[in-house]
């Protein structure tokens, strides 16, 4: 009898133990998508996971947070970077340490967060523009970053994970570089300025005498003169645009009038290739009365920045047109003037277009090839219109021609 | 026949420059620094002075002050003439009593003649 209870407390302890024995096994062998997000970021497993081995050896920052934005990890370079060591900040939000800010010194934490923008658009976002992170030791730290949402099985946002570069030292040698391009213009500048200035007093007749020959070839050296001239000012502007050193010099003034104005001083360069050049004036169905036409209408911008735009806009039309010309039309809605130069020229290939306002970019071609050009003028261009307030855009078939818009906010006096 | 003072450091732009004027049929004095411009002005006593803004010695927004406040010049036309393109440097040198504001950069040197010869025949 005896034995019978001994048997039976035995049988009863060892199932009871097999069972324990498999729990146990389950729990060790449950698989990395089981595991919670804190388990992967805490690395708690006995032995280093792949994903720990990953994390520690990638040179960039990687922080990953929750789906309350709680920080849950930092690798081992977002330690080094933002000086902050992970155990320290786990469960703290992420802006507490990593307070990104814009180029204008704003935060962009409470607005316009990445993590929650990457939410929304359940697609990665990266910052590019200049984001500085308080470090620890208050120093702030130039990154670019990018931002991937992480989801469970259902498909729902559990967190996110934040790769970011120390960009300091690129930032610097961009600095320096900049600021060789700007010095090395102005010094350029002036002795270009002289040269142009001496060829001009040959070519005058009052002060020199000159043959035929030697006119014409004094008017091709004053011609690569100036071509030099506006590539240095290019340049300078290129470098003003990069520093945020441009300054707009706003002023209330007739679009209409801007517009006729650089028409008529540039006939004589569309004439030269046979081509027509001309403003096609539309009434805008919105307004009635005084307001319908649009001469009644002023802008609010510098106005000798828009006459550049409005002259790289149509030396480029004119530029690339062989036959017919360029319309230009401006019209007007409650905030905005529209402008339009439109062309019946080349046209731009669809893969270029989305280059085409970009630094030294040039569409490759026979025909920009022969034509010459920086490749700064669109960028230039886009510069001005986005600082004023407005925005550009084009419509391009090949063969059939190009579209220039741009917008410019209306006075609202 | 009108006199012109030229205040530019450059010296070949110095030179093109009053070259350019005497064909015009103007007298022209030059000045290559601030100090030199002063002196300069109250002993020629010009009918206008193009003055450049960045040059050694003395700046030529302090010569364009001085001149201003200086009975033999305060009647003179000044153009100020320089690299300077900032809406605050223009705002700056129109404050200080300068006639005319141009910017290097921006005018060729024809245009230039052109501004001399309207404010002249005012």
């Amino acid at each position: 009898m005896l034995l019978w209870v001994f048997l039976i407390i035995a049988v009863v302890v060892i199932m009871v133990g097999v069972v324990f024995f498999y729990r146990l096994k389950k729990k060790k062998v449950k698989s990395n998508d089981d595991k919670t997000l804190q388990e992967i970021s805490q690395g708690n497993s006995s032995h280093k996971s792949q994903e720990k081995i990953l994390l520690d050896a990638i040179a960039d920052g990687v922080y990953i947070v929750d789906f309350e934005r709680n920080l849950t990890l930092l690798n081992p370079a977002a330690e080094r970077i933002t000086g902050w060591k992970s155990s320290e900040v786990t469960g703290l939000k992420c802006w507490s340490i990593l307070n990104l800010k814009n180029d204008k010194d704003v935060s962009v934490c409470q607005n316009d967060c990445p993590v929650v923008k990457c939410w929304q658009t359940g697609a990665y976002v990266t910052r590019e523009d200049t984001c500085l992170l308080h470090h620890q030791n208050k120093n702030t730290v130039e990154i670019s970053s990018s931002y991937t949402p992480l989801k469970d099985e259902a498909g729902h946002n559990i967190g996110a994970v934040c790769i970011f570069r120390d960009e300091t030292e690129r930032k610097e040698i961009q600095r320096q570089r900049d600021e060789f391009v700007s010095t090395a213009s102005h010094e350029l500048r002036t002795p270009i300025t002289a040269l142009e200035g001496y060829i001009s007093i040959i070519e005058n007749d009052k002060i020199c005498k000159t043959d035929d020959r030697a006119k014409e070839y004094l008017e091709k050296a004053h011609n690569t003169a100036l071509g030099m001239s506006t590539l240095v000012k290019n340049l300078l502007t290129v470098t003003r645009v990069q520093n945020s050193k441009m300054a707009l010099n706003k002023t209330v003034f007739s679009l209409h009038d801007l517009v006729s104005e650089t028409v008529e001083s540039l006939q004589d360069l569309a004439n030269n290739k046979k081509l027509y050049l001309k403003i096609n004036e539309i009434e805008n169905p919105a307004f009635t009365g005084e307001r319908a036409i649009g001469r009644s209408l002023n802008v609010n911008a510098d106005r000798d920045k828009i006459q550049e735009v409005l002259y790289n806009l149509i030396e480029n039309s004119v530029k690339y047109t062989r036959e017919g010309g360029v319309v230009m039309s401006i019209s007007y809605d409650r905030d905005f003037a529209t402008v339009c130069v439109s062309d019946t020229g080349l046209g731009i290939p669809g893969d270029a277009q989305e280059h085409i306002f970009e630094k030294f970019y040039r569409v490759d071609s026979t025909e920009t090839r022969e034509n010459g050009g920086t490749g700064l003028g669109l960028f230039i261009t886009r510069a001005i219109i986005e600082m004023s307030g407005g925005k550009i855009w084009l419509e391009s078939q090949v063969g059939k021609g190009t579209k220039f818009y741009f917008t410019i906010p209306l006075s609202m006096n | 026949m009108s006199k012109i003072l030229l205040v530019e450091d450059d010296a070949a732009l110095r030179d093109i420059y009053s070259t350019r004027f005497l064909a015009e049929g103007y007298e022209v004095v030059t000045a290559s620094d601030g100090e030199q411009a002063l002196t300069t002005a109250v002993r020629e006593k010009p009918n206008l002075i193009l003055l450049d803004v960045m040059m050694p010695k003395i700046s030529g927004f302090d010569v364009l002050d001085i001149l201003r406040t200086t009975p033999e010049t305060k009647d003179s036309k000044i153009i100020i003439m320089t690299a300077l393109s900032q809406p605050s440097d223009m705002e700056k040198g129109k404050n200080l009593g300068a006639d005319d504001y141009l910017v290097k950069s921006q005018v060729t040197l024809t245009d230039v003649v052109e501004k001399v010869k309207v404010m002249l025949a005012e």
